[in-house]
């Protein structure tokens, strides 16, 4: 009984090392080099000059403006209309950009912010864990309790 | 103690997660070690691309890299060094050489006005961008259930 104990512990010595060796050697090494991903698309934060934090997926550099894609989460005050062959959405009645994706809790927009409007830009790198990392430690840490119980 | 040691884990494996990510102005992408990639179109046709340096509201800073072979060579000397490519030489500031896998990597930099741009894209390291699917795949369930097991 006690070895079995022994060697349960032993494994989830050896998992979390896994893990963390992971997290460390493969994440926190600076990638150099010249080999980029096949889609565009960067994690970016970004503050206008009207004062407005936008959060999303920065694509391209287009016309002066910056395109990227960000969610919005669906309200009252938000609401979606098709006008010229495109869906736009509308945020208190403004438009703020046209349709990416529309899913349950919100509405992937592209929008497209003046280069000059834009006062920071930030690149978030190496971003590996995030809110679905903690939501599904939190509904593995449940899982593994009833597994445990049981 | 062996049953403690998975939590204190946890806890290195967190700061190890937190530590890795970082936010980086695009006005000092080299200076603050993010690696962005970069595909620009100019309004002369002119298709660029290689590693953003900086953006800024007026200028795009880039550096381009050119294999060296047959037909890209290296001219001058010292500060007049300069990369041709089929006899023209390159528009920008030689940087440095590097060696790759696939060989000799020279490496120019060159600032581009915002007006010339008729469009650019940008993407994430390859690397960067394969192991944060796999990462946040694993990690969150491994440390739920390394939780429920340890508690």
């Amino acid at each position: 009984m006690a070895q079995m104990s022994g060697t349960r512990a032993a494994m989830r010595l050896l998992l979390c090392f896994s893990l963390c060796a992971t997290v460390a050697l493969a994440g926190c090494a600076r990638t150099v080099g010249w080999e980029f991903a096949d889609d565009p698309g960067l994690p970016v934060d970004i503050r206008t000059s009207g004062g407005e934090e936008l959060s999303g997926t920065l694509l391209e550099l287009s016309s002066g403006s910056l395109v990227f894609d960000t969610e919005i989460e669906r309200g009252e005050n938000v609401e979606v209309r098709r006008r010229g062959g495109a869906d736009y959405v509308y945020v208190d009645g403004v438009i703020v950009g046209t349709v990416v994706e529309i899913r349950d809790f919100d509405i992937v927009t592209r929008r497209r912010v003046p280069l000059e409007e834009a006062r920071d830009v930030s690149v978030r790198s190496r971003g590996y864990v995030g809110w679905g990392t903690a939501i599904a430690a939190v509904a593995f840490f449940f899982l593994g309790q009833a597994l445990e119980e049981q | 103690m062996i049953h403690r040691a998975p939590l204190l884990l946890l806890v290195v494996l967190a700061v190890c997660c937190a530590g890795c990510a970082r936010s980086v102005p695009m006005a000092a992408l080299d200076a603050g070690g993010a690696d962005v990639g970069v595909a620009v179109r100019l309004r002369s046709g002119e298709v660029l691309r290689g590693r953003l340096i900086s953006l800024t509201d007026d200028e795009l800073l880039l550096d381009t890299h050119h294999r060296l072979g047959v037909d890209v060579r290296l001219e001058g000397s010292a500060e007049a060094r300069r990369v041709e490519v089929r006899g023209e030489a390159v528009p920008g500031d030689f940087v440095g050489v590097e060696s790759g896998d696939t060989g000799r990597i020279a490496v120019v930099r060159r600032a581009l006005d915002a007006d010339e741009v008729a469009r650019a894209s940008f993407y994430r390291p390859a690397g960067e961008a394969s192991l944060g699917p796999i990462l946040s795949t694993f990690i969150g369930p491994g440390i739920g259930l390394l939780l429920a097991l340890a508690i």
